[in-house]
């Protein structure tokens, strides 16, 4: 796993097992609550229909006080709308809203709400047409475009005559649904198929119901519904909206947490990635120490940053790594006396040049030189001597060949040229000149004026196919017969 | 010859018979009327009359508007009540019931072109005008408002006014109701719960001017003696008469008459003592309503 992967998941569960911790404790919180809320609604029902059945029995009693009274037996028989009126007024209270007399034929006598609206004939309508029945009705009724909770009874003189009707009603609204649950912590609510009255106009906070029953006559319309309704707690709906908060907060957190943590640690640990990769490179031979330090260059443009000291260090460790390499491979291709290519250089280079020569066509040639009679010198002058001697042939040799050519000692006083790109006339003309260079060169020092001696030099033109070791067997066997043949000459190796 | 002291005994015993009564009456006294209009209107339109005779009189009194008719008729039967102004066929009925009863004053109107002061008005027999209704006789089986059994104008004269037209208006009418008052006749006829009523011109005149010319008399009764002032019988003669003397002398342009027409609309002119058989014929009203 990597690691940003680790260091996420590592910072991200703990996170979240303590917040779903903290969830599991509110829930069960909210249960508990739950369970008290439960119990008080048994008592808020209880308290609602107590406040039902107040009403109902005080719609009644104010019908059976009107309907039992002599004055109001009187009233009706004489068609006093005025006494009907103003008496029945009287006993208007929150839970009276109207009190309607008729005579025996369902003629309204007086409306208490409404002096002057009298005289019209309700006896086919309901609850009248009951009360003329000598029906005592309760139950909700529409009278006079209203739905009200109507008491109904007829009005009877000597306790058998039927005389008239009384109806007492309270009209059903919101505002008496509110007076209904008014005290008692819990909404009211009836409903018709055409009209709806409720306490509350908030039913979306309503978290359950319980059916109140109202006793009413089976003629009565019948509600849809009458219930009592239970409102979300305040405190419970506060831990549920935290509930809810900590639930969107473990989500927003398990999904934004990862995120910007990956791009944070990936923000941070690019640059030892980077680090890494060209590490990782360099030692698979993939890439060069110049290279890696390229890769490295933006690391040095952040300061400060600890992986910008890890790349300074490692480009200086590198910038060391390959002077030292230089210096070994300078020292393991240049001979340590005359300052020349050593004979494995001039190999490596011979073999490079045999390659580039059959990939690419073209010719080169190769000049075999020695010092003519060097041993002689050697024993004569000693060999500090000698290397004198070998350091000024190489001098001339280096002062004498073209840039392109390389020169190289090849072991003993014989010195090797590599003419890249020279056809076999150029490299003899090439050996000649060197021969007569080195033929009137003196040395200076102790044997100031004295000749440094002649060279005998084999040449070779490279001829395709030939391998390396072919080529210098013929420049050697060339440089061999310029010695046999007298010395201080340059001899042209046969063709194979 | 009499010793001095016993004529300054008798002069001070009449002093103190006379004045006993203002003495005695610590507690206000009550002048009360019948609803005749919106109790308190009418509570308005006569409080500056009774404290005008408070003031007269030096004894204090306090206007009350009874429920109706009735309550008046029974409160200064067992003396609840001191003064009254009182319909006339309340009266009527009432001097029956209570013959002790102390007639005082006849209350006075300026008629129509205010040349003369009348004591008398008239009940009329009303319907809306846009209705299909021509007489008294086309309302067969409609719905009629009365003011009250003991009003004059609003129930004996239009019920006497019917029977002599041959109507029994139990069997006439559809369906008669009581308004109690006749401002309510008015106001219910408006309002399309009755198609016709019975009330005094007094009241047709003041609805004429507050709703316009909406309605149509089918019939206008005789001269009605007009609304009298009555006494308890148990109030002194003394103050019986202190309070008749401060109604007589009440002048045509007195404020209170001005109050009474403001309020009431009625013509106020005064008041005048009207001989026994004054009251009669709404005596005959009300003997024929009885029949």
């Amino acid at each position: 796993m990597r690691l940003t992967a680790r260091i996420t998941i590592t910072a991200v569960i703990p996170l979240v097992l303590i917040l779903t911790l903290v969830v599991v404790q509110l829930n069960r919180s909210i249960s508990y609550e739950r369970e008290a809320a439960a119990r008080e609604d048994q008592l808020k029902l209880a308290l609602v229909r107590n406040n039902v059945t107040t009403l109902l029995n005080q719609l009644q009693s104010t019908a059976a006080i009107l309907a039992g009274s002599a004055e109001t037996a009187r009233a009706v028989l004489a068609s006093d709308v005025n006494f009907l009126q103003q008496w029945s007024e009287l006993f208007h209270t929150p839970f009276v809203s109207r009190v309607l007399f008729t005579d025996s034929r369902g003629i309204v006598l007086a409306r208490s709400d409404d002096q002057f609206r009298f005289s019209d004939n309700l006896s086919r309508q309901e609850p009248v047409s009951l009360a003329l029945e000598g029906k005592q009705i309760r139950g909700f009724f529409v009278l006079d475009n209203t739905i009200s909770l109507s008491v109904a009874q007829p009005i009877l003189l000597y306790d058998e005559l039927l005389i008239g009707t009384i109806v007492v009603e309270v009209r059903l609204s919101d505002d008496l649904m509110y007076r209904l649950a008014r005290g008692t912590g819990a909404g009211v609510l009836i409903e018709f198929s055409d009209a709806l009255f409720s306490s509350h106009a908030e039913t979306n906070r309503v978290r359950g119901h319980s059916d109140i029953a109202f006793r009413y006559d089976p003629e009565s319309l019948i509600p849809l519904r009458a219930s009592v309704l239970f409102f979300e707690d305040e405190y419970v709906q506060r831990l549920r909206d935290l509930q809810f908060r900590f639930i969107s907060f473990i989500v927003l957190l398990a999904l934004g947490l990862p995120a910007v943590l990956v791009f944070i640690l990936r923000a941070y640990l690019r640059p030892y990635a980077r680090l890494i990769e060209g590490l990782v490179k360099l030692s698979g031979g993939r890439e060069t120490f110049a290279e890696v330090r390229a890769s490295f260059e933006p690391l040095l443009a952040q300061p400060g940053h600890q992986a910008a000291l890890i790349a300074d260090a490692v480009s200086r460790f590198t910038r060391s790594m390959e002077e030292s390499i230089d210096m070994l491979e300078k020292l393991s291709t240049t001979d340590q006396l005359t300052g020349l290519r050593n004979r494995r250089s001039i190999e490596t280079t011979l073999r490079d040049e045999i390659d580039r020569v059959t990939r690419y066509g073209g010719t080169f040639s190769l000049l075999l030189a020695d010092i003519d009679n060097f041993k002689l010198v050697n024993d004569a002058l000693g060999h500090p001597e000698g290397d004198r001697i070998l350091q000024t042939v190489a001098d001339i040799m280096t002062t004498n060949s073209r840039a392109t050519d390389v020169v190289a000692r090849w072991g003993g006083e014989e010195f090797i040229i590599h003419c890249s790109g020279t056809i076999l006339e150029g490299a003899v003309e090439l050996s000649d000149k060197l021969r007569r260079a080195v033929g009137d060169a003196t040395y200076s020092d102790q044997w100031r004026g004295a000749p440094v001696g002649t060279l005998s030099i084999g040449v070779a033109e490279y001829e395709p196919g030939e391998t390396a070791e072919a080529l210098l067997s013929r420049v050697d066997t060339a440089l061999y017969r310029a010695k046999q043949s007298g010395r201080d000459r340059v001899e042209i190796a046969r063709s194979n | 010859m009499k010793p001095i002291w016993a004529s300054r005994v008798r002069l001070c015993a009449a002093v103190v018979m006379f004045a006993l009564p203002l003495i005695v009456h610590a507690e206000p006294l009550i002048f009360a009327s019948y609803p005749f209009g919106d109790p308190v209107r009418v509570q308005r339109g006569l409080a500056p009359l009774v404290e005008h005779l408070a003031d007269v009189t030096g004894t204090p009194m306090r206007l009350v508007i009874t429920r109706n008719y009735q309550e008046l008729s029974s409160r200064l039967a067992d003396g609840t009540v001191d003064f009254a102004w009182i319909g006339s066929a309340n009266y009527d009925r009432t001097r029956i019931q209570v013959p002790s009863i102390q007639y005082l004053a006849t209350y006075l109107e300026w008629n129509r072109e205010r040349t003369e002061r009348i004591s008398f008005y008239r009940a009329v027999i009303l319907t809306l005008a846009d209705s299909e209704f021509e007489t008294v006789e086309s309302l067969r089986g409609t719905r009629f408002g009365f003011t009250d059994p003991d009003s004059t104008a609003g129930y004996a004269y239009p019920r006497m006014m019917m029977m002599t037209a041959g109507i029994n208006y139990s069997q006439f009418f559809g369906s008669v109701f009581f308004l109690g008052t006749h401002e309510n006749v008015i106001r219910a006829l408006l309002a399309g719960s009755l198609d016709a009523g019975a009330v005094s011109d007094g009241t047709l005149f003041n609805a004429q001017s507050e709703h316009g010319d909406q309605f149509r008399v089918l019939m206008w009764s005789p001269p009605i003696p007009l609304d009298a002032v009555v006494a308890a019988d148990h109030v002194s003669p003394a103050l019986t008469a202190a309070v008749r003397n401060a109604l007589l002398a009440l002048p045509a342009d007195h404020p209170v008459h001005d109050t009474i027409e403001r309020v009431f609309g009625w013509p106020a002119a005064g008041f005048s003592v009207m001989p026994d058989e004054f009251y009669d014929p709404v005596f005959r009203a009300l003997e024929l309503r009885n029949r």
